[in-house]
């Protein structure tokens, strides 16, 4: 079955790629929309550019599709590249990175329902630590390219996502009740190496803002 | 041991679908084997360890398992003989989503065209497994609904607004009324048998936790 991964860059997306081609389904197209409002209910901000280049180095067709980033006009966005997909690689499922939101994985699955595409969302429900456990284990290389949660600030922008990282948010993650894989927003990644890159990524530039209040997100430049 | 049916047709929805129940089962250290619903032999079905069956739900798009009905002949009239058939018989089932269709199916139940996707609250009106009567948050992802007249219902979900009649699967004839209520968790009249149209292995586990251990 050829399937489209709607494609962020982050660890989810990628990770959900890769178990998608795991278990046996061709991997015909990303999909990624650039999103102007970094608090998009939606879609993974930071560093979003940067996904071209991993479209080129997995050797995978990239879509892009802008979006100003308002609550549900968003989906309209979504389901326009969705439907490029559908027409330029004749695609017939979707693959998400949801993992607990329901507000997200329900409005993919609605478009999917609509465009008669099957949707795959491989790390439903998944225990949030075993999957970070995982994403090592296999050899994923991941930094975090945006935090908004307290304690979490603006020093761990940059840090790997390896065992001593896990061990800091575990601990953090039962003290302050933030979701250990990050999903509810609490930290956004980038994935500078995995399975289905030819090569690893090298950051050549960095920039790091604040976006609010414990807020904080760095753009990259990678090569 | 608990016994997980995978109807999935598509292969990688076995994680989203199957391994989310696992978990569920591993994390409470019980005991589970998962076997694909067109591979469950009479070897499984006899196993002494077998205590209770769950099966599990699947994609919108996959509507393969209702073509294939045949395969859970043995809910309602196990092959098997004597003491065996009579003891499978009495093994408690859960089935969900597509598995509660599937249940209320192979009791002579109807399929109606009724599509629910995302979270929505419903009213439990009498104690279903651990659930008291209350409002339940709940997590909905289907295509049809079933009525069968051999269940009763504990929970429902109102019709979708704007929407006067049902379509019978497969079938151009139209049945219901405004009154018509969608049933979201059932149970056999007679045998221990459950079904629920939502997704308890989405926010709802204790409901599988509690089938596993005192269902």
């Amino acid at each position: 079955m050829k399937l489209g991964i709607l494609f962020s860059g982050g660890k989810d997306s990628t990770y959900s790629a890769w178990l998608a081609k795991e278990f046996g389904y061709e991997l015909t197209c990303l999909i990624s929309i650039f999103s102007k409002n970094p608090e998009s209910y939606m879609f993974h901000t930071p560093s979003i550019k940067q996904v071209k280049k991993q479209a080129q180095i997995m050797e995978i067709p990239l879509i892009i599709q802008k979006t100003k980033g308002e609550k549900e006009e968003e989906l309209k966005d979504l389901e326009k590249a969705i439907q490029k997909a559908i027409k330029k690689y004749k695609i017939e499922g979707i693959v998400t990175g949801a993992i607990q939101s329901i507000y997200q994985s329900s409005r993919i699955q609605k478009i999917c329902d609509k465009l008669n595409l099957e949707c795959f969302n491989p790390l439903w429900q998944k225990n949030e630590e075993e999957y970070l456990a995982e994403l090592i284990q296999n050899k994923f290389k991941t930094i975090l390219t945006g935090v908004s949660a307290y304690p979490l600030d603006e020093s761990f922008l940059g840090k790997e996502i390896n065992s001593e990282f896990i061990n800091e948010l575990k601990k953090i993650s039962q003290k302050y009740k933030i979701n250990p894989a990050g999903e509810g927003g609490e930290f956004e990644t980038f994935v500078l190496n995995c399975p289905l890159f030819k090569k690893e990524f090298n950051i050549i530039n960095k920039r790091i803002s604040s976006t609010g209040e414990n807020s904080w997100k760095m753009e990259l430049e990678v090569e | 041991m608990i016994l997980i049916i995978n109807i999935c047709e598509e292969r990688l929805h076995y994680l989203e679908f199957v391994k989310p129940i696992e978990d569920i089962l591993r994390k409470e250290k019980i005991e589970y084997q998962t076997i694909y619903y067109k591979k469950i032999t009479d070897k499984e079905l006899l196993n002494k360890k077998l205590e209770k069956i769950i099966i599990c739900g699947t994609s919108l798009k996959d509507n393969e398992y209702l073509e294939n009905l045949d395969y859970f002949k043995w809910i309602k009239l196990p092959k098997l003989k004597g003491a065996a058939a009579s003891s499978l018989g009495e093994k408690p089932i859960l089935g969900i989503c597509g598995g509660m269709q599937i249940l209320s199916l192979i009791f002579g139940g109807v399929l109606v065209e009724n599509k629910e996707i995302g979270q929505i609250k419903i009213q439990f009106e009498k104690k279903f497994l651990n659930f008291e009567p209350s409002l339940k948050e709940v997590y909905l992802l289907h295509n049809y609904a079933v009525i069968n007249n051999e269940f009763e219902v504990f929970a429902s979900s109102e019709r979708l607004r704007g929407r006067e009649k049902f379509k019978l699967y497969n079938n151009p004839c139209e049945v219901g009324s405004k009154e018509f209520k969608i049933p979201q968790a059932i149970k056999h009249k007679i045998k221990p048998i459950y079904g629920v149209l939502f997704h308890p292995e989405v926010r709802n586990k204790e409901l599988i936790n509690y089938f596993c251990k005192e269902g």
